[in-house]
């Protein structure tokens, strides 16, 4: 035991005037962690909900009609930004989580195993509400460059040539006969097998129909089949 | 104030709370720890006798300036050794050097331990010196070394090893492990040095 040291530590304690950091510090410290944490989760938790709402929204078939193999489909639809903003701020929020008094007690596998699932049941109830649908749309229509990241299906539906074309009704004749505008402003007059309709629907201006067929001189499109 | 044999029987966390109040009872809390984590911090860095006196001085200086950040459910001496520990470590990177290899001294209690639970009694001369353990421990890597250092030579168990070292408890388990059966592989390989 050595009284110089004890002496020496009181002494530099006096020297620098060093004083404890005051216990508010630690506490807004910890309530930092705690947030980022927080925050971190849930919106790994909306990638995750519009994760699933991309894929179980996704029309998987269309591979058909595109001349592709499914792997090649699967490939180029998976919404690799909702994939990378899932692992970094599931990523953000485990390294926070170990960062808070007791988070290094836990199991790693047990860590990311609960917040995945509790991101899973947030993320199905934030799509259960709409909120997934709602954020991927309006950054569909206000950010360009989102499209360039995230494949989106109106894309596949935008191939005259090859059977499949989408827009927005213009103008109705009757439920088989129609014009539609498709999203780089050219109309087609529509001619549908109302057979293809489902029971009780009926084609109004301003809806939006997905339709499969074939293409006939002068902007016609002959449907063979309608989605909604 | 009290006088000096009361402050001697008081628990850490009230000397912690003591020390808020005036500082010179930190006194207490440094004379309590002084013996304990300089040895720890030679026996981590490799035997850097003199950096050990730094580093002990910046260990608590830091102790003191995050008092207020001690929780107290945890043991105050994981919470000081948590902290030696780290600023041990850091210390290491800054000179950017791996502990160079010491022979720390192990007492007797400590030999017959590591020979009980490593269950190496056949393995070794029953005529085994401490240093001869000491050179195999220091032959480790760094995260083997570091838990049989805490749990045979500092007496932790899992538990404070987990604070200490902010590792789950089931990690420390199988670090452990892994360091002893480590341990027991050098101690055959060795069987010449340590006979």
């Amino acid at each position: 035991m050595s009284e110089e040291t004890e002496k020496k530590i009181i002494e530099l304690i006096e020297e620098k005037k060093i004083t404890p950091s005051p216990r508010g510090y630690f506490i807004a410290k910890n309530y930092f962690f705690w947030s980022v944490f927080s925050v971190s989760l849930v919106v790994g938790a909306a990638s995750l909900g519009i994760i699933i709402f991309l894929l179980s929204d996704h029309d998987w078939y269309l591979y058909k009609y595109l001349n592709m193999s499914p792997f090649t489909y699967i490939l180029i639809s998976l919404p690799y930004l909702w994939i990378v903003s899932l692992i970094l701020f599931l990523f953000i929020s485990y390294h926070y989580f170990r960062t808070t008094k007791k988070g290094y007690r836990y199991d790693s596998y047990a860590v990311l195993g609960s917040m995945l699932s509790f991101a899973l049941i947030l993320g199905t109830i934030f799509c259960w509400a709409g909120m997934c649908e709602e954020i991927h749309g309006t950054l569909s229509k206000k950010v360009s460059l989102y499209n360039v990241f995230v494949f989106d299906k109106n894309d596949s539906w935008s191939n005259p040539e090859r059977g499949l074309l989408t827009g927005k009704v213009v103008n109705v004749a009757d439920n088989s006969t129609f014009t539609i505008e498709d999203s780089k402003g050219n109309r087609w007059d529509v001619k549908l097998d109302s057979a293809s309709l489902p029971n009780g629907v009926v084609v109004s201006k301003g809806q939006t129909v997905r339709l499969i067929g074939k293409t006939k001189e002068g902007n016609i499109f002959l449907a063979n089949m309608s989605r909604p | 104030m009290e006088n000096y044999e009361n402050f001697l029987d008081k628990t850490d966390q009230d000397l912690v709370t003591l020390a808020l109040k005036h500082k010179e009872l930190y006194a207490y809390l440094v004379r309590r720890y002084e013996d304990k984590l300089k040895r720890y911090v030679v026996r981590l860095s490799g035997g850097r006798q003199n950096d050990a006196d730094d580093i002990l001085q910046e260990v608590f200086i830091k102790v003191y300036k995050n008092l207020n950040g001690y929780d107290a459910d945890l043991k105050f001496s994981s919470w000081i050794y948590r902290i030696a520990h780290n600023e041990t470590i850091t210390f290491l990177r800054k000179i950017n050097r791996r502990p160079t290899t010491y022979n720390f001294e192990i007492d007797a209690v400590s030999v017959k331990t590591i020979k009980e639970d490593l269950n190496i009694e056949k393995e070794i001369d029953k005529k085994m010196l401490a240093d001869s353990i000491s050179k195999i421990i220091e032959k480790l890597g760094q995260k083997h070394k570091e838990v049989l250092l805490l749990r045979y030579m500092e007496d932790k168990d899992y538990r404070e090893i987990s604070d200490i070292l902010r590792k789950p408890p089931g990690t420390v388990a199988t670090l452990l492990r892994r360091a002893k059966d480590e341990f027991k592989k050098e101690i055959l390989n060795n069987k010449h040095i340590i006979s």
